[in-house]
């Protein structure tokens, strides 16, 4: 048997405890052409044949989104693979992919063009140099729509000059549970930085998961962009671990209420909706992190909040599932890997 | 250092602002840097760091942006056929000419939205000398204006020189 190290979480918890990844995107456009919500279907059509062609050698697995089944879209969605714009039935809509599922193109999205990146843990510059190098690439055969003084231009005003939108997906329980994060929130917009809820809106945001990114994308360099970002996250993950840090200090039965609450649901429960899920699992992650939850992985939990997602259930279980069927079948899964195990026949009685 | 516009409260909001390309330089209490309308201060608590870091992107934001508006164009896109109408009720635009043909209404919004009116960023490596040379003038000039700012007249010297070292620009497209 392998020897295993002391404890192997320790090392993932570090990395990704609190910033889980990074992600950047590129909007870009070809030349003289209308724009997906403008274009006719034809040209539509034109676009993405090129765009495919032009990202085969570099992104050689493409599926065609018009024509796949809604899970299929809610998948790629969970997975974070393509945006919410896509989860709707958009005409001659693709997408690329790479091996590894870190580098995307959509096509016909809002725009033209999507250039994605996704890497683990706190790693902006280096999604930025994949994505930068991938747009040389698709820009070899590709002709830009480009101003030399708006830059790249894009459908909305909202991404043109670099069209880039960097991001940061953080876990930031302790920020929420301590009521410091709408300071936070209303700050960033002041700098040209935006916070958002993964799953959902504001600082209520589902599994306290949040996504800092850039608003601007006008007036600055890219560099200059991602040197900004990723100084703030580091900053907020820096008040997140002294948040934490004052929760075990001065409410430390209330958080290993909270986990301990959580890890219980999660190990009884017969039925459970994504969103209660999501937030259980999330006090878990927190409990983990203070050292409060024992026996239960970081990774874990990161895999199952990915599991416990809708399309996810679905096409793990191999057919569409009604809302009750779902919530039974997510309980299901997680008692499985969070329940009491039950005692095992060989156990010797006490007399 | 007392307050310049009240004389009474410590001053603890410092700003640059550049005009004509000379840095001018104000120190303000609070109350009168609220007056003012600089919005300096989310959060004391968690988020001077922050600002304080950021303060040159900062600056950059206060900068007043002055858009010299065009003439009213067509009322539809010569190459896609998108009305005036239509794209300030979507907030999006027909295609990438869009931007030129509606310049009048566009500019402003582009402003308001980004705080900003050129780009900085990449440029693709086909664009043309003369574009990719008009976004490097473009840079080396907002570098220009944030050494002078700083009085670092150093590398200001040597940034006016890069300047001029540039291929002549063309005409603006």
């Amino acid at each position: 048997m392998i020897p295993r190290a002391p404890d192997e979480d320790a090392a993932y918890r570090e990395a990704y405890g609190i910033v889980l990844s990074s992600r950047v995107r590129l909007a870009r456009n070809l030349r003289g052409l209308p724009f997906p919500d403008r274009a006719p279907p034809d040209v539509r059509a034109d676009v993405r044949r090129r765009v495919q062609a032009a990202a085969r050698a570099a992104l050689p697995i493409q599926e065609e989104l018009a024509d796949a089944p809604p899970l299929r879209r809610q998948m790629l969605f969970e997975d974070h693979l393509i945006s919410r714009h896509l989860l709707d039935d958009r005409p001659e809509a693709a997408l690329c992919l790479n091996e590894a599922r870190t580098q995307a193109v959509m096509i016909n999205e809002e725009d033209h063009l999507r250039i994605q990146v996704l890497r683990p843990g706190l790693a902006l510059r280096e999604a930025w140099a994949d994505a930068n190098a991938l747009d040389d690439a698709l820009e070899a055969q590709l002709d830009y729509a480009f101003s030399s003084s708006l830059g790249y231009l894009t459908s909305c005003p909202t991404n043109v000059g670099t069209g880039m939108r960097a991001s940061a997906m953080m876990h930031l329980p302790g920020l929420v549970l301590q009521n410091e994060m709408e300071p936070i929130a209303n700050g960033l917009g002041k700098i040209g930085l935006t916070v958002r809820g993964r799953w959902g809106e504001g600082t209520a945001a589902l599994g306290h998961m949040f996504q800092v990114s850039n608003q601007l994308t006008l007036g600055l360099a890219e560099e200059r962009i991602l040197a900004d970002l990723e100084e703030i996250v580091k900053e907020i993950a820096e008040h997140e671990r002294n948040a934490r840090e004052r929760l075990k200090r001065e409410r430390k039965i209330f958080v290993e209420d909270l986990a301990a609450r959580a890890r219980g649901l999660l190990a009884a429960a017969r039925l459970m909706t994504a969103q209660e899920a999501l937030e259980r699992l999330s006090e878990v992650r927190l409990g983990i992190a203070l050292g409060l939850v024992k026996g239960i992985a970081m990774r874990q939990v990161d895999r199952l909040l990915l599991e416990v997602q809708p399309a996810h259930l679905q096409t793990a279980a191999g057919r569409l599932m009604g809302g009750e069927e779902r919530d039974a079948a997510r309980a299901g899964q997680l008692r499985a890997e969070l329940g009491r195990r039950p005692p095992a026949a060989t156990e010797k009685r006490t007399t | 250092m007392l307050c310049q516009n009240c004389h009474q409260n410590e001053a603890t909001v410092h700003l640059t602002q550049i005009v004509d390309g000379k840095a001018e330089k104000y120190h303000l209490c609070e109350a009168c840097a609220a007056q003012k309308g600089i919005d300096v201060h989310a959060d004391p608590m968690d988020l001077s760091g922050m600002m304080e870091k950021l303060k040159n992107q900062l600056d950059h934001l206060k900068e007043d942006l002055v858009v010299e508006r065009a003439p009213a164009g067509p009322a539809t896109c010569p190459s896609c056929g998108m009305t005036r109408t239509e794209i300030l009720k979507k907030g999006r635009l027909g295609c990438d000419r869009c931007y030129e043909a509606f310049a009048a209404e566009m500019l402003p919004v582009v402003v308001s939205l980004q705080h900003a009116d050129q780009h900085l960023g990449k440029v693709p490596r086909r664009a043309s000398v003369r574009l990719r040379t008009s976004v490097e003038q473009a840079r080396l000039r907002r570098e220009l204006d944030q050494a002078v700012a700083a009085e670092n007249y150093e590398l200001a010297a040597r940034l006016r020189d890069q300047i001029k070292a540039l291929p002549a620009e063309g005409e603006a497209p």
